[in-house]
């Protein structure tokens, strides 16, 4: 598409001359976000700044059936904001980064969906709130809509469960350039304070949605008071087995606002390998950060937890790394990197399940001699709402003459966790899309057809992903 | 493009792999989640808008070209000069230790793009004027200096080189340099034959033209027999200090600032302003992020009497760039501005009167976009303030909190071994705070100073580090119990239990500046072992 083209005219008079571009240096720049995929490069980047704009592009785009990829800050690693096809217009939402509202009578605050979780944490402290789940582990740029698009685990999930179930509502613009409200804000006069409300969970519709349904261009999500208290704990482990066993006694009492294992040595060499070391027989590592309204209550949660810990055979280790975990927040897997590029398989699953995931990882890793060629691997799992948990294994390449090998492990680690106790993926993308598709049951799927064509009648929003 | 086959840029390549394209170099925010003033750190990003020139963008990018995804054309020519080089990005970036290394990736691509003849009409005139008249300005340079009735001597120890910005455009920097070294009745002169130091040459690509520059400067120099070199412009700085080392110059190269400091320390100097002012700092790239010097400055600023200093929401290593460098304002003039006025906005928030730099760019690119806040070199601001004595009895009795750092700095110089698992040149900040609120609001501890790890020993200094690898934060009450440990052992055991049991009025914290894999190696593991951090025991 050239600046000539009648489109890109169009949507410079929408959005300014100076927030759209298809330039190829720029395309470029948008074509990829932190995951290994290469998919489309984009047609044309446009920086909306308001609602009304977004739903003037989606109109523009129905006139012309142009199709319409709307992005966060593409710190996404499962390639899921990429666009599939030829042409698209990327919409980059994070020009649309204000705090619009914090209503204290709900507890309530209500954001444009391009802020970034961190920033959003950064201006809610200096007011005395925090949220629950605070954002993805990688929240310094994640952007809110792009989480709530792709159902976000992360920060404070063990807790407050993922990012969707923080949202009490959104503004999200159809394909067909309609502005819509959910929650309570059926009811124009009403605030947004409840999800939940006299018709269906239409909020539940987008949530997850992958950007096929709508553009989420405003979201209201809980908040609560800054807490007086906080205690943290480490545990070492001689087994996955009673590591996990304590995740799950101290998940299902809900106690912690964070828990998270480290779930081999290699993993805990490769973050912090002065624990081996000084402990021995060290396999796996649980930390536990426990926020509360006072210390008396953090502190007493916490002998709760050491009680459990003990009882599933846990040695206490003090409490440098959950201190660090929590304190240095969203600044944990950047260092990896160095390791080589990133290859995860984020999963959720039962946490009873994690000892038979953690065995077959490890098959893997052996037998594509993954260490003798350099690449790395680290195998951690974040509890997660109830008694389930993230699968967090990455593989990392090393080399890049590695890339083969790494890939074909990585494939094949991805199967073998799909077929290991029921596990599903929380977000889809290139990274899953293969291995949901072939499971996906046929009643689910065609249900989730009729809602695409009934909402995006010309298919023009993020076309091809889910298969749609 | 004829004639390259980006061989500075493919020198780059592993590094360029460590990208995860996280986006942190473009979006963090990480002032409330790691305390760390972190806040947006591209400036060009952040007035043009599109990735492409964020790191994150530019890796993309740059990776594409080495592939021959992208063919050069006019476009990426302008795309490379598009960068202020600052390295904010860098410092942001937590792929690798020290952060992938931007403005040096930045600086080979033009290397590359200027060695196959792509020039921006531009930057062939300040080529030229800076080879013909020996300043980028194309002023004459039998004119240099024409503005300083002194009389200095043929050689010196000490040789203040001026630069081409306050030699033609800033000249007030230069002559309240001066005036500051006549104050202290220092023996310096400067060249007689000074030429650009070549910061703009090297930065725009250029670096066989500024060598040849850097090549007579040295020589020069060193005819003086000059032992020590001082600059007021923090660009000519780092270019004889990072740029220069090639040549191996043999005299020693300090920022007016580091200069001053040492006078003020030893009682050479004296400043008091007359009546209350809040003032506050500005981070020139090239003096803190490029060299390393943040405390200097600030140390300066904070001896004089009735100045209060407050930092701006980005300051030191992440603070935002004036908009200038790299070529940028004499390039793009308007955006260079338009970066400027957002750090005004910054300096504006502090509630300050006062915005000071140490920077001839620096100070004009701000004053360019201030429509409000007084813009001043560091230096004017001292000669302003200047005292012939002592203003405020300069003698007096400790306060209760100072006499407690004292103690513990006496203490810890008793018990080095304390920090012997430490590799040589460890460093960190030991903060002493009234509350643990006040630690974790960021507020000014009590009292501050640093531990650096030596050779044979440790060496303590007062103030912050100007790169510490993380701060330690005690309370008052901890001191006081650590202080009276008998050993190793025992200041281990409790400062282990103040860290894994803190109470209210006593209890130790930690603010981590470098990562945690990098802490490891160099022995704060072991330390943190030794000290109790890491413990195996019973709740």
């Amino acid at each position: 598409m050239t600046d000539t083209d009648s489109l890109y005219l169009e949507l410079s008079s929408i959005v300014g001359e100076e927030n759209v571009t298809s330039s190829q240096l720029d395309l470029y720049a948008y074509s990829r976000d932190a995951s290994p995929y290469w998919l489309s490069m984009p047609g044309v980047v446009v920086r909306p700044k308001d609602t009304f704009e977004v739903s003037q592009i989606l109109r523009l785009a129905n006139r012309t059936r142009t199709p319409v990829v709307p992005t966060g800050a593409r710190s996404s690693i499962n390639g899921a904001p990429l666009p599939r096809v030829q042409g698209a217009i990327m919409l980059d939402l994070t020009r649309m980064d204000r705090l619009l509202d914090l209503d204290e009578d709900t507890m309530t605050v209500t954001v444009e969906a391009g802020l970034r979780w961190a920033e959003l944490i950064h201006l809610l402290r200096e007011r005395g709130f925090k949220l629950g789940f605070r954002g993805p582990y990688g929240g310094n740029a994640g952007t809110i809509g792009g989480s709530l698009s792709s159902n976000s685990v992360g920060c404070g999930s063990s807790m407050w469960g993922s990012a969707c179930d923080s949202v009490v509502g959104l503004e999200v613009v159809l394909p067909t350039g309609e502005v819509l409200r959910t929650g309570s804000g059926w009811n124009p006069s009403s605030k947004l304070f409840t999800r939940y409300s006299s018709f269906n969970d239409l909020t539940g519709l987008f949530l997850g949605d992958h950007g096929t349904l709508g553009v989420k261009t405003k979201a209201t999500l809980k908040i609560y008071p800054l807490p007086e208290g906080a205690a943290f704990a480490d545990y070492g482990f001689t087994s996955i087995k009673d590591c996990s066993r304590a995740m799950y006694e101290i998940q299902k009492r809900k106690l912690a606002e964070e828990i998270v294992i480290l779930g081999d040595r290699n993993s805990i060499d490769l973050l912090a390998s002065t624990y081996l070391e000084t402990f021995d027989n060290l396999e796996c590592i649980l930390a536990v950060i426990v926020e509360d309204v006072d210390e008396q209550v953090a502190n007493r949660k916490r002998e709760i937890i050491d009680s459990l810990a003990k009882q599933a055979g846990g040695r206490a280790l003090g409490t440098f790394l959950s201190r660090a975990h929590w304190l240095d927040m969203f600044n944990l897997t950047q260092s990896l990197f160095d390791a080589g590029f990133w290859y995860n398989t984020c999963h959720l699953r039962p946490i009873q399940t994690l000892p038979d995931v953690v065995e077959a990882a490890a098959r893997i890793f052996e037998k594509y001699r993954l260490k003798e060629r350099g690449a790395n691997w680290i195998i951690s799992a974040l509890a997660a709402d109830r008694c389930y948990c993230t699968g967090w294994i990455t593989i990392f390449m090393g080399p890049s003459s590695n890339k083969d090998v790494v890939e074909a492990a990585w494939q094949e680690l991805k199967k073998i966790e799909m077929e290991t106790g029921g596990a599903v993926p929380y977000w889809n993308g290139p990274l899953w899309e293969e291995e949901t598709l072939r499971r996906v049951s046929a009643g689910f799927y065609e249900a989730l057809k009729r809602i695409k064509k009934a909402l995006d009648p010309n298919s023009i929003l993020h076309p091809m992903v889910f298969g749609l | 493009m004829a004639g390259s086959n980006f061989s500075r840029l493919k020198s780059f390549s592993d590094l360029l792999e460590k990208c995860g394209r996280c986006g942190d170099c473009t979006y963090a925010v990480k002032v409330s989640t790691a305390r760390k003033h972190v806040y947006k750190p591209c400036p060009v990003y952040n007035v043009l808008g599109f990735e492409t020139y964020s790191a994150k963008g530019r890796i993309i990018i740059l990776q594409s070209l080495l592939e021959g995804k992208i063919k050069p054309d006019d476009r990426l020519l302008e795309w490379a000069y598009l960068c202020l080089t600052c390295g904010n990005c860098k410092e942001t970036c937590l792929a690798v230790e020290g952060g992938i290394d931007i403005p040096s990736i930045i600086e080979a691509l033009r290397e590359d793009l200027v060695s196959a003849g792509m020039h921006l009409e531009k930057h062939l005139e300040i080529r030229d004027k800076a080879l013909r008249n020996y300043n980028p300005y194309g002023e004459p340079h039998d004119q240099r200096f024409s503005f300083l009735n002194v009389s200095l001597p043929k050689e010196a120890d000490i040789v203040y080189f001026v630069g081409c910005t306050s030699a033609y455009r800033r000249q007030e920097i230069a002559k309240a340099t001066v005036a500051l070294l006549e104050k202290a009745s220092v023996d310096f002169t400067i060249l007689e034959d000074e030429r650009c130091c070549g910061s703009t040459l090297f930065r725009l690509g250029y670096r066989d033209d500024a060598m040849k520059l850097a090549e007579h400067n040295v020589s020069m120099l060193e005819k003086t027999g000059a032992k020590t070199v001082i600059f007021s412009c923090a660009g000519c700085y780092r270019t004889f200090k990072k740029d220069y080392a090639p040549l191996e110059p043999n005299f020693q190269v300090l920022h007016v600032s580091e200069f001053l400091k040492e006078l003020v320390d030893k009682g050479k100097l004296h400043f008091y302003a007359s009546k209350p002012v809040r003032v506050t700092y500005h981070d020139p790239c090239h003096l803190g992020r490029h060299t390393g010097i943040y405390e200097e400055p600030r140390s300066l600023i904070r001896q004089i009497g009735n100045v209060e200093l407050v930092e701006m929401i980005t300051n030191r290593n992440y603070a935002h760039c004036c908009g200038a460098g790299s070529g940028v304002k004499g390039t793009f003039p308007e955006m260079a501005v338009k970066i400027a006025k957002q750090r005004i906005e910054e300096a504006t928030l502090t509630g300050a009167e006062i915005l000071l730099s140490t920077c001839p760019f620096c100070k004009t690119n701000l004053a360019d976009a201030s429509d409000g806040i007084a813009v001043l070199d560091l230096t004017e601001f001292l000669l302003q303030n200047i005292t012939e004595e002592p203003v405020e009895a300069e003698v007096k009795a400790p306060s209760p909190e100072e006499a407690l750092a004292e103690t513990f700095k006496n203490y810890l110089n008793q018990h080095p071994e304390i920090f012997e698992d430490l590799v040589e040149g460890a460093t960190m900040d030991f903060a002493i705070y009234d509350s643990i609120d006040a630690f974790e609001n960021e507020e000014k501890p009590v009292s501050v100073f640093n531990v650096v790890r030596t050779g044979n020993g440790i060496k303590i200094s007062n103030g912050r580090a100007n790169a510490p690898d993380m701060e330690i934060a005690f309370s008052e009450k901890a001191v006081e119990k650590l202080v009276k440990s008998k050993s190793r052992q025992s200041y281990a055991k409790l400062f282990g239990t103040f860290y894994n049991e803190p109470t209210e009025e006593e209890w130790i914290d930690f603010q981590l500046y470098k990562r945690t894999r990098a802490l490891i190696n160099m022995g704060y593991g072991k330390f943190a072992e030794e000290a109790g951090v890491l413990r195996e025991d019973e709740y």
